[in-house]
């Protein structure tokens, strides 16, 4: 009986959504208390990237965004169900767009396109459920706000990425990863 | 936050895992809906008395740096507000997140937790896998810490220190998990596709609904209070 994805990366995909637990836990409660608008995104983006891209480069499968960060997910829906809703539509508009656009995750160019989809997303995505879900508590910035923020996203969300590929390519040449798939 | 012993006879680690989850989930949501300090208060106060009642032991240097954080996070606030009430929201909301499901995850045995989400028929390999993230959070945050020390006794410098210092040891650090863990999980005959079956499932007792109904009145009051004003 063999299911779509192997236990390698069934487990290899939940142990970098606990990496990316770690980093925000360290990364987020330190950003929010300041309220500025995507600010926690913006400062958590290049190491979530950096984990992501490492997972695209060995998973490479379509879904194998979504089943990382569906983990990460239902992980955080025990932090807060805004916090789940978030990351999950941002996990399912990237996967959505990367598998219509490059069919997987085979490329480097697919992987990071993936992953800024991502983080871009689930930025506006979260302004959208804080809004339905807590008004008494939700940002509501002007319109440039908004797009400086995501501009900082991107930025930032690139230099994680870059570093993820180049990291990619030392682990793989050291022989713990295997990007050439299962 | 939550790091040291939690003796494995303590009431909260006996209780039903989806009722200790469901209680620090309901808890975690009402602290970020509650405005009212003395309301965050009583959540926080709540699980403090869990602390005592289950004879936890906190490492000093984690109880150290919860303080730190929160009294970071509130003069943070109280400087940009210029109002100690706001500054105290903030902080014992923070508290009340950042203790509420590492409390859970500390008094929870991933195996049991395995055994109570079986009951719901979900796939094995989700299962494992949510196991898998729920069991490696503290295990990797301790590894991200012990890094972060060795880079400290090394000298090394602050610019680099979160990317070649702490960033490509624990990709290697999760890549040597992820190794070990997919061979033992295969050595043991796992597929992520096959049914699963399970020899002990966890069942409800009597403490868990003194537990869900202690959890549930301290709600009410700390929700009653921030609605309709606390006396005094």
């Amino acid at each position: 009986m063999r299911g779509y994805f192997s236990t390698r990366e069934y487990v290899l995909a939940a142990l970098l959504a606990g990496a990316l637990l770690v980093t925000a836990s360290v990364i987020i409660p330190l950003t929010l208390p300041l309220r500025i608008p995507g600010l926690a995104n913006a400062a958590n983006a290049p190491l979530a990237s950096f984990f992501l891209v490492i997972g695209l480069a060995r998973l490479r499968k379509p879904g194998s965004l979504l089943l990382i960060l569906g983990l990460y997910a239902l992980t955080c829906l025990l932090i807060h169900p805004v916090i789940f809703s978030f990351i999950l539509t941002g996990a399912l508009v990237a996967e959505g767009v990367s598998w219509l656009l490059f069919r997987g995750f085979a490329t480097p160019r697919a992987q990071v396109a993936g992953v800024l989809l991502y983080e871009m997303t689930s930025f506006p995505a979260a302004m959208l459920f804080s809004l339905w879900l807590l008004p008494a508590r939700a940002l509501k910035p002007a319109w440039y706000v908004f797009l400086a923020a995501e501009a900082a996203i991107v930025v930032t969300t690139l230099a994680g990425c870059l570093a993820g590929l180049k990291v990619a390519r030392e682990l793989a040449q050291a022989g713990k990863l295997n990007l050439e798939g299962s | 936050m939550l790091s040291g012993g939690l003796p494995a006879t303590s009431f909260l680690y006996r209780l039903h895992p989806l009722v200790k989850v469901g209680v620090a989930s309901l808890f975690t949501v009402a602290a970020l809906m509650l405005g009212d300090p003395r309301s965050l208060g009583l959540l926080l106060f709540f699980f403090l008395a869990l602390f005592v009642t289950s004879r936890y032991r906190p490492r000093g240097r984690s109880l150290l740096g919860g303080a730190l954080l929160l009294a970071l996070v509130g003069l943070g606030n109280y400087f940009a507000s210029r109002d100690g009430g706001e500054a105290a929201k903030y902080s014992l909301r923070l508290a009340v997140v950042l203790l509420g499901v590492p409390v859970c995850a500390a008094a929870t045995p991933p195996q049991q937790l395995a055994r109570a989400l079986a009951r719901w028929r979900l796939p094995p390999a989700l299962v494992v896998s949510l196991l898998l993230v729920w069991r490696f959070f503290p295990v990797l945050k301790e590894e991200v810490r012990e890094i972060r020390e060795a880079n400290r006794l090394r000298g090394s410098g602050r610019r680099q220190e979160w990317y070649r210092g702490v960033l490509v040891p624990l990709a290697f650090v999760v890549l040597e998990y992820a190794e070990r863990l997919s061979l033992a999980l295969e050595l043991r005959a796992f597929d992520p596709a096959a049914p699963r079956t399970w020899y002990l499932l966890p069942r409800l007792s009597w403490q868990d609904g003194l537990f869900a109904g202690a959890a549930a009145a301290v709600l009410l009051a700390a929700g009653v209070g921030d609605h309709c004003g606390w006396p005094g």
